[in-house]
């Protein structure tokens, strides 16, 4: 028995119920659950294409590798969201609890269990690459302030990086040249 | 008076706890307690700033003084309660809307899932209809009857510093771009709500460095930086320098401070001296250099941009009079104002009444079309993308699109602009002739629905990115869409704070498009009298499709369906 197999009749009760569990972490998901336009509920939209793309790929047995995208795409938004890092990338792990609450019956059966052993090595992977992710994105999210201080954005205030502030420097510098050059 | 709506979204708020987080609350939200921890509040005011804004304005700041956010003692003044209230009983007064706003809101909830905090963050404080009733429940208890008798059954509060931390987190993850007042039934304007809540906790001595800061570099120097006059025109000269190396000319009709002049050119001082604004500066300069304009720039009116407008309505008043003042010592005929965001909300909504009417300056006309700009008549100033369209209409620009072959654009209706005076079809005229390639967002992330870059109002500071991040969400959700679509790679706009805040935004969500201003896309296309072959467009780039003609091309202008 294949992966795919075993929980493609599952398929959509244990996605609606992945999703649901995920939007139940924001505090308050119904809407979230509700609307359907991906323009007026980006959460739930990212979400909930995400976690299916995810799935896909998990039965599918397809190379770990093209959850990078779907992952990244759901772990963007869990990084900046307030959640600490393990709150961000714990939803990989529900799946595993999901899976055996929908199976339930068929646990019992040896060649089941072989299989979500297989299947159960997968989401660990897929948890890694999650972690992985999350780390990018917090590190990308300090380049950008890092970013915004230097391009003279942030300059609004602290004047440190501003045009005429760099002009000055290179006229403070470029006579403290001539003078270094005269006393030479 | 039972707010039952009210109440069925503090019970929705309150199902399905998740294993995950412990993040769902418990209680009602007017008992959920507010947690200030690194990156979730911006820094608050240097006491010397206070201080100088203090001595300019006295008793509209508070106690000049250190504090801070995340500690329980916020060194209030003893009767700190007194003057909130106190102050809102003035503001109710003074402000018919006000009062109005406080009274008619049915709790319908037409506002609720329409802020961009509220869909990047999930928390229901961050629904328009709850963040207003902060305030709102503190009115109710201390200014109406039945909340003064009935207190909580009635919906209201007793003020107290709970709530003041509250005012403080809320009031602050709005950004006054008034999405949810489209949707309101009752017109009710949102931001001047917040508005109102900012001007009661400045009152009490608590405001943000990020906002008072440049407010205060406003009062005294003219811009937010704080740039002295030389430094402002050494600035902006520098930048002639650059067009002088992409166009091989050297422009000579950059002028400041001159008397007699047509024209007063007023932009946001970032735009002199911020990577992107300065690529739009050049388009100014290109611009009226190609037809002639007899303007100038006035180095004490250096900024467009109003901080003051996120503080008190005395401080916005005070700030924007120097553009009135500044035009009658140059005696300009009228003012032409820049690519700016909230510039331009004070400007059509509040100017005329604040500080007009300007007596001494004209209705708008432009020299060069002859089209007089009606709309214009009552505060005299004109956007520059409504004097670019009109020239366009009006076929006096020579423009080589092609220039624009290596940009495939999208563009952001900035909040002001869009909803604050209700600009939506010139800037997209100019883009449809300037680029070959322009896609339009959904509709309904556009026009007047637009979404909020997620950091106007003085919310565009680096300690609080995490939040920047997550209130950009919609907005960069939107050109995901076109990128992935359309292979969009440039975000058009017009406002500074938007070229500033967006590029966060994308370099964030969207690493592959860039951002630019609407005049810098007219700069690169002009074809200038006397100019080298141009193979760089204003940013040194290289373009990709050189020498190609003057004639229109088709353009890509499609709208896409939700």
């Amino acid at each position: 028995m294949n992966i795919q197999t075993l929980l493609t009749p599952k398929k959509k009760a244990i996605v609606q119920k992945w999703i649901d569990q995920v939007l139940d972490s924001y505090a308050s998901p119904e809407f979230f659950k509700k609307q359907k336009d991906r323009f007026a509920n980006p959460i739930g939209f990212t979400i909930s294409e995400g976690l299916q793309n995810l799935f896909s790929i998990l039965i599918e047995e397809r190379e770990l590798g093209e959850a990078a995208k779907p992952l990244e795409d759901l772990i963007k938004l869990r990084a900046v969201q307030d959640f600490s890092p393990s709150q961000a990338v714990i939803f990989v792990y529900l799946l595993k609890n999901i899976i055996r609450e929908e199976l339930d019956r068929d646990l019992k059966s040896d060649e089941v269990m072989k299989t979500l052993a297989v299947l159960d090595s997968r989401i660990d992977k897929i948890a890694l690459m999650a972690f992985d992710s999350y780390m990018d994105c917090r590190e990308r999210l300090h380049q950008i302030r890092v970013n915004e201080v230097l391009s003279g954005r942030s300059a609004l205030t602290d004047g440190t990086k501003c045009v005429s502030a760099m002009l000055k420097k290179n006229q403070t510098e470029s006579a403290e040249n001539n003078q270094t050059n005269r006393l030479i | 008076m039972a707010d039952t709506k009210v109440d069925q979204m503090s019970v929705n708020v309150v199902k399905e706890p998740s294993m995950m987080t412990g993040a769902i609350p418990r209680k009602n939200w007017m008992d959920m307690p507010v947690t200030f921890k690194p990156g979730n509040y911006c820094y608050p005011a240097k006491k010397s700033i206070v201080e100088y804004l203090d001595s300019k304005l006295p008793g509209l700041f508070g106690v000049p003084r250190e504090w801070t956010v995340e500690s329980d003692d916020w060194q209030l003044p003893e009767n700190w309660v007194e003057i909130i209230l106190q102050g809102m009983r003035e503001r109710l007064d003074k402000f018919r809307s006000f009062k109005v706003f406080m009274d008619i809101c049915v709790r319908c909830g037409a506002c609720a899932d329409k802020c961009h905090f509220f869909l990047g963050t999930g928390d229901p404080k961050n629904m328009p209809v709850l963040r207003a009733e902060l305030l709102r429940s503190v009115y109710r208890g201390n200014f109406t009857k039945a909340g003064q008798i009935l207190g909580s059954i009635a919906r209201g509060r007793e003020m107290n510093f709970e709530v003041l931390k509250e005012w403080f987190m809320y009031f602050y993850q709005c950004t006054e771009c008034r999405r949810c007042s489209v949707f309101c039934p009752y017109g009710i304007d949102t931001a001047e709500i917040t508005m109102m809540a900012r001007e009661l906790l400045h009152l009490v001595g608590v405001g943000t460095n990020w906002i008072l800061e440049p407010a205060s570099n406003s009062n005294r120097t003219g811009n937010h930086l704080g740039l002295q006059p030389h430094t402002f025109k050494q600035n902006a000269e520098f930048l002639l320098d650059d067009i002088e190396e992409v166009t091989g000319l050297k422009l000579n009709s950059l002028t400041f401070n001159r008397k007699g002049a047509e024209v007063l050119f007023i932009i946001p001082s970032a735009d002199v001296f911020a990577d992107p604004g300065i690529f739009t500066f050049m388009g100014y300069l290109l611009i009226f250099d190609h037809i002639g304009l007899d303007y100038t720039i006035s180095t004490y009116s250096s900024e467009g941009g109003n901080f003051g407008s996120f503080t008190n309505n005395e401080l916005m008043k005070k700030l924007n009079a120097k553009m009135y003042a500044e035009a009658e010592r140059l005696g300009v005929k009228w003012i032409l104002g820049g690519e700016c965001g909230h510039m331009w909300r004070v400007v059509h909504q509040y100017m005329e009444t604040m500080n007009g009417p300007p007596d001494n300056l004209e209705v708008p006309k432009s020299p060069i079309t002859g089209t007089v700009f009606e709309n214009a008549a009552a505060t005299k100033m004109v956007h520059i993308s409504e004097f670019t369209a009109d020239l366009i209409k009006n076929n006096k620009l020579k423009i080589d699109k092609s220039r624009n072959d290596h940009r495939i654009v999208t563009f952001h209706d900035s909040c002001n602009p869009s909803r604050g005076m209700g600009m939506l079809d010139e800037p997209r005229y100019i883009l449809e002739n300037v680029c070959n390639n322009f896609y339009d967002m959904p509709e309904n992330t556009i026009r007047e629905q637009t979404f909020c870059c997620g950091s106007g109002t003085g919310l565009n500071t680096g300690e609080i990115m995490d939040l920047r991040m997550r209130g950009g969400l919609p907005r960069a959700n939107a050109v995901k869409y076109v990128k992935e679509k359309h292979d969009v790679n440039m975000l058009s706009c017009v406002c500074a704070i938007d070229r500033a805040t967006l590029l966060a935004l994308m370099e964030y969500w969207n690493p592959d498009v860039g951002v630019c201003g609407v005049s810098e896309l007219v700069g690169n296309a002009l074809i200038m009298d006397g100019e080298i072959e141009r193979t760089q467009d204003l940013r040194f780039e290289e373009l990709v499709n050189v020498g190609g003609s003057d004639e229109a091309g088709e353009s890509g202008n499609n709208e896409e369906g939700a």
